[in-house]
């Protein structure tokens, strides 16, 4: 009996801590993520200017220079080869994503719907205001990733033992 | 083949005809087709959203990359086809910017017809000049021009195209949808006669092809280009050779005429001097 308490008791602590190392995991994935598309756009915003280059080419181009964001500016570069809605398959994707911030999901969207339907200086504008509101949302995710990561970390191994000694 | 710029139920109508010209939308009006038979209406009526999604998708969604296009009123689409646009114009120092809340789009189909040019050719080719050919607009010219510089090309003359607008010979992607011959060479979207310049300077042709004179200044470089002993293939809007004589002050450059009619046959050729 004090055996399969044991394993119990082992059970609840192990899957407490992987809830909270996950959460902290996805903290640091979203930041990532974060990160990775205002790297693209950075690249997507110089692109463009520079080449004059159609859409379609300077994401897929962009996709080399966003990190965790890349699958998202290939898929988006893919699926507008058939000739589809630009905003309907950059909402699409960025719904795909859901370790992407509530809020940088917001602001992205925005940016799906101007993009490539203005001249170069209007799109410029708009991505280097899409880009300031991407750097706000890193600036917030990264303080609260140094501040709670490891506390949910820690917290969930703590919470684990203690349901543990409670059940027990 | 512009499947790609319409939604699925316009390219699905489109199917049953065999040789479409234009395709024409005008916000909140059906759909019209140009068809060789003559004119068609197709059931969809034009909105404000399809007509933008169109031109998004005419412009591969990158409106930036084609402001000088734009303000010109057309788009030339892979294939060679030209869309053609209307709206409100917006003008800044007496120069349009761009276009925009668009209202009309007419596209024009471009085909190749190989050997049009054929029997022009045969007789001329031992003993090649200044070619123009005249005609009011949509009667064939370009692809007439186009095969011509074709038949040139694979009789072992150097050629070279300066395509101004990208009708003549469009490339996409580095690819050339319709057949110039083996001895051809392009350069696109170059204003014409800077283009015509660059190519007398750099590829030694022995055939330069342009589209659409008219100006003086197209002129003066043509009569440039003649002191090298190059030959020029061009394309002029008239109606006949008196209305070539009588607009073009260089006339005489040009050693052959040829007129298309309205149904793109050759109706005449004639020998200018």
């Amino acid at each position: 009996m004090d055996f399969f308490k044991i394993i119990g008791g082992g059970m609840v602590v192990l899957s407490t801590s992987l809830a909270g190392i996950e959460m902290n995991g996805k903290m640091k994935r979203s930041l990532r993520l974060t990160e990775g598309f205002m790297k693209g756009l950075s690249f997507l915003m110089d692109d463009m200017q520079f080449s004059m280059a159609y859409l379609e080419g300077s994401l897929q181009k962009s996709a080399a220079f966003s990190d965790g964001a890349s699958n998202f500016f290939l898929k988006t570069a893919e699926d507008l080869r058939d000739g589809s809605d630009l905003s309907e398959i950059w909402t699409r994707h960025l719904e795909e994503m859901p370790d992407l911030h509530v809020q940088a999901k917001q602001i992205l969207t925005e940016l799906g719907e101007i993009l490539g339907k203005t001249d170069a200086e209007t799109q410029k504008n708009r991505i280097v205001s899409c880009l300031e509101g991407l750097e706000n949302v890193r600036q917030q995710q990264a303080e609260l990733q140094k501040t709670k990561g490891v506390l949910y970390q820690k917290c969930g191994i703590a919470a684990g033992i203690l349901i543990t000694i409670l059940l027990f | 083949m512009l499947d790609k710029y319409l939604p699925k139920e316009i390219s699905e109508a489109l199917e049953k005809f065999d040789y479409i010209q234009e395709i024409r939308l005008r916000i909140h009006h059906k759909i019209s087709i140009l068809d060789k038979t003559g004119n068609y209406t197709l059931q969809t009526m034009v909105t404000r959203a399809l007509i933008e999604r169109v031109f998004a998708a005419l412009c591969n969604h990158s409106v930036y990359a084609l402001k000088e296009e734009i303000q010109n009123g057309f788009i030339t689409i892979p294939g060679g086809h030209r869309a053609g646009i209307c709206g409100r114009c917006v003008v800044e120092n007496g120069r349009i910017s761009h276009i925009a809340d668009i209202t009309s789009i007419n596209i024009r189909v471009a085909r190749e017809v190989k050997d049009c040019a054929l029997a022009v050719f045969e007789n001329i080719r031992q003993m090649p000049d200044n070619l123009v050919v005249i005609s009011p607009p949509n009667c064939g010219k370009t692809t007439f021009l186009r095969d011509l510089a074709r038949l040139f090309s694979n009789h072992g003359s150097k050629v070279s195209i300066a395509d101004e607008r990208g009708e003549i010979a469009p490339v996409l992607k580095g690819a050339q949808p319709f057949d110039l011959g083996e001895n051809t060479d392009v350069l696109q979207f170059c204003p014409k006669i800077q283009g015509m310049m660059m190519l007398l300077r750099t590829m030694n042709p022995d055939i330069i092809v342009t589209d659409e004179i008219g100006s003086e200044a197209d002129g003066l470089a043509i009569a440039e280009i003649m002191k090298s002993g190059v030959h020029i293939l061009t394309s002029f809007h008239g109606y006949d050779v008196k209305d070539f004589k009588m607009r073009f002050k260089e006339w005489s450059a040009f050693k052959y005429a040829v007129i298309l009619n309205r149904r793109k046959e050759v109706a005449a050729w004639i020998s200018l001097r």
